[in-house]
């Protein structure tokens, strides 16, 4: 480092930059009374007036500009694993007192009585996260193609931003939507038609119809990208050959795109497993397996939604919020990991 | 002035300007902290809670008074965690919830079973009322299931449709206490015929929106506040307390809410399903939240009549007060 001669003016950018933070720490020591924060803020507003007068080499400028870009990133990292150890650190005490084996596989979940098995409430997870995969899936695709093949270009200009819009509504619209209109449907028209008299429209049906529909838009853009991204000559070879339009959607359309949909129905699933308020809304609250489509449930989201505002009340419940909540993560992370894999595995075997 | 120059003293202008501006603000709101009482807690108690602060803070300007609801047992979590200065909650609380805290009575409540006005056997149910023994079968045990089972009459086969509460709330616990004096709110099983809704607001919602179900909710959520009379769609269930298979005089009083609260003051509705509905908070009641208090269970008391909720008799009062220190 050399210095600059003593002529060098203060430049205008860091002067008023200074100034700036000299501000904040006035603030913080009138405002909110913390004198840390006031030496911190005076030292930096120092650092950048000294910056003036000393000059450093490019190399070193350079040197610094990495670490800093490193330590960022680390952050990141170090965030994803200080979650894992929050949620873990919450659990031990539910671990001490209950057996895992208690704990995931059995059904009875009954705070007062210290039972907390989950089971019931991960199987009632995968059913709603499947069915509404199950009714989404079919009907995202082929809306996807229609877009994509068969609709003229001013109708496909006209649908996209509707569907772009689905996707960004927040999920607790949704679920204000399912209680006033799915529930009542449900209860009088959807189950009587399946012979279920019972129903209050609070049930894993709603839920899984509710997700259905907050999946749509997000399997629809992605499937409309993938098959955007479809070259012409691969299907002007198809129809060449004499195949019909919709042979050539079926063979040569969905196998070329095929780690394109295989993606967006992954992110689908990450949709449908974690959504919480709009599943809590409908969903009746009752962890049990249901022995109809029609009868109440509990999923892993939904209880922890459910349970949070009395975890005060008792002990325990706290720390089994808190495994739920672990469960929760890792199985989004087994998901991601196992989706990366079948990814990379599926683009070697589509290959085109 | 060189544009640098103006720029500059604009800039420390505002500066100075804000500063001052903030610290004289932080001060201002500092103090209004300290002046504020919060409470959180039972839907039960959230309509004469709000007549009292509104009637409480006419007198002490400067005072305010935020009044919340989420259900007693948010009000309790709550009030424990510090949250809150007071919790209202509607249930007597056990052993480890009363560690550390302190909570009086303040006002009777009363818990009712609903039905909707289009239910296939009103008219029977209205005439002879339900006794403890068939409120079991339906809310508990799932020996009856239809609405014909109930009345005797076989040919009529809806099913019944129940509904509890997923919160922890005096009233489910009140209600399960009223079937039967050892259960708590737990008791209420976890089976597919049950749906449990968040909230005595979505309880009264969903039965009112269905014929075939029955629930249970605070009376100010089945009376409407301006009619005193039902809310639209929704009847409460007459209690056969002696059990004797008819309704008595004495044991109709479901016309207005005003038969009720006069039931409850009378005892003619036994305790349960009316009951006490309490304030808590974490450690004793000093301050602002102490005289508040003070003042509910003596000028407050003659606003509860009129809101559908019955005053505590001097007795009780007497007792109050002094578990409050003063």
């Amino acid at each position: 480092m050399r210095f600059n001669k003593a002529s060098t003016v203060v430049k205008r950018k860091s002067f008023f930059t200074a100034l700036l933070i000299l501000f904040l720490s006035l603030l913080s020591l009138l405002v909110l009374h913390n004198t840390l924060f006031f030496f911190v803020f005076i030292i930096i507003a120092v650092i950048i007036i000294s910056l003036d007068f000393i000059a450093i080499s490019r190399q070193l400028f350079d040197a610094i500009g990495t670490k800093a870009i490193m330590s960022i990133t680390i952050f990141i990292v170090v965030l994803f694993f200080f979650l894992i150890i929050v949620l873990l650190n919450g659990s031990f005490f539910l671990l001490e007192n209950q057996s895992i084996g208690d704990l995931l596989f059995s059904s009875t979940w009954k705070p007062f009585s210290n039972k907390f098995g989950l089971f019931a409430v991960i199987i009632d997870t995968l059913l709603v996260t499947a069915i509404s995969l199950v009714i989404a899936i079919p009907v995202s695709l082929f809306t996807a193609i229609y877009i994509t093949e068969y609709a003229p270009a001013r109708v496909r200009s006209t649908i996209r931003p509707f569907i772009d819009v689905l996707a960004g509504v927040p999920s607790v619209v949704f679920g204000l939507c399912a209680l006033l209109v799915f529930v009542p449907v449900v209860r009088d028209v959807i189950a009587p038609f399946f012979g279920a008299n019972i129903s209050s429209g609070f049930c894993v049906f709603t839920a899984s119809l509710i997700l259905s529909i907050m999946v749509f838009p997000i399997i629809i853009s992605l499937c409309i990208e993938s098959f955007s991204s479809v070259p012409l000559a691969l299907k002007e070879a198809s129809l060449s050959l004499g195949a019909t339009k919709w042979e050539t959607v079926k063979k040569v359309l969905f196998r070329a795109s095929g780690p394109g949909v295989l993606s967006a129905i992954f992110l689908g699933f990450g949709r449908a497993f974690g959504e919480t308020i709009a599943v809590a809304m409908v969903i009746g609250n009752q962890e049990l397996i249901p022995s109809s489509l029609f009868g109440p449930g509990q999923t892993l989201a939904s209880l922890i939604a459910n349970n949070y505002v009395e975890i005060n009340s008792i002990p325990l419940l706290e720390s089994a919020i808190i495994f739920v909540a672990l469960i929760l993560f890792l199985v989004v992370l087994v998901f991601n990991l196992g989706a990366y894999l079948i990814m990379k595995k599926a683009s070697q075997r589509w290959k085109y | 002035m060189k544009t640098t120059h103006k720029k500059i003293i604009t800039l420390v202008t505002a500066m100075v300007l804000l500063t001052v501006g903030l610290v004289s603000l932080s001060g201002c709101t500092s103090q209004q902290q300290t002046n504020t009482i919060k409470i959180s807690g039972a839907y039960s108690l959230y309509p004469m809670m709000v007549v009292w602060a509104t009637a409480y803070q006419k007198n002490h300007t400067g005072l305010r008074i935020d009044v919340t609801t989420g259900g007693a047992g948010k009000g309790l979590s709550d009030a424990k965690g510090g949250k809150v200065d007071l919790g209202m909650v509607s249930f007597t609380l056990n052993a480890t919830e009363a560690q550390g805290m302190n909570a009086v009575a303040v006002v009777t409540d009363a818990v009712l079973a609903e039905i909707n006005s289009a239910n296939p056997v009103l008219a029977n149910i209205t005439s002879t009322g339900l006794t403890r023994q068939q409120l079991n079968g339906i809310f508990i045990d799932h020996t009856i299931t239809t609405w014909g089972e109930l009345v005797g009459n076989p040919s009529i086969t809806s099913p019944i449709k129940v509904y509890s509460r997923s919160d922890r709330c005096g009233a489910a616990e009140t209600w399960v206490r009223y079937l039967n004096a050892s259960f708590t709110q737990d008791n209420f099983p976890t089976a597919e015929w049950l749906t449990k809704v968040k909230g005595d607001d979505l309880m009264s919602k969903s039965i009112s929106g269905d014929p075939l179900g029955i629930g249970y909710s605070n009376v100010n959520y089945i009376y409407s506040n301006a009619t005193m009379q039902p809310k639209t769609g929704l009847i409460p269930v007459p209690l056969d307390i002696n059990g004797n298979g008819a309704l008595d005089a004495t044991e109709n009083f479901y016309g207005t809410r005003s038969n009720i609260v006069d039931a409850e003051i009378s005892g003619a509705l036994p305790s349960p399903p009316a009951r006490l509905v309490y304030l808590v908070t974490l450690g004793n009641f000093t301050g602002l939240t102490k005289d508040f208090v003070h003042w509910i269970l003596t000028d407050g008391q003659q606003l509860t009549i009129a809101n559908g909720y019955a005053p505590l008799s001097s007795d009780l009062v007497a007792e109050q007060l002094q578990i409050l220190g003063v």
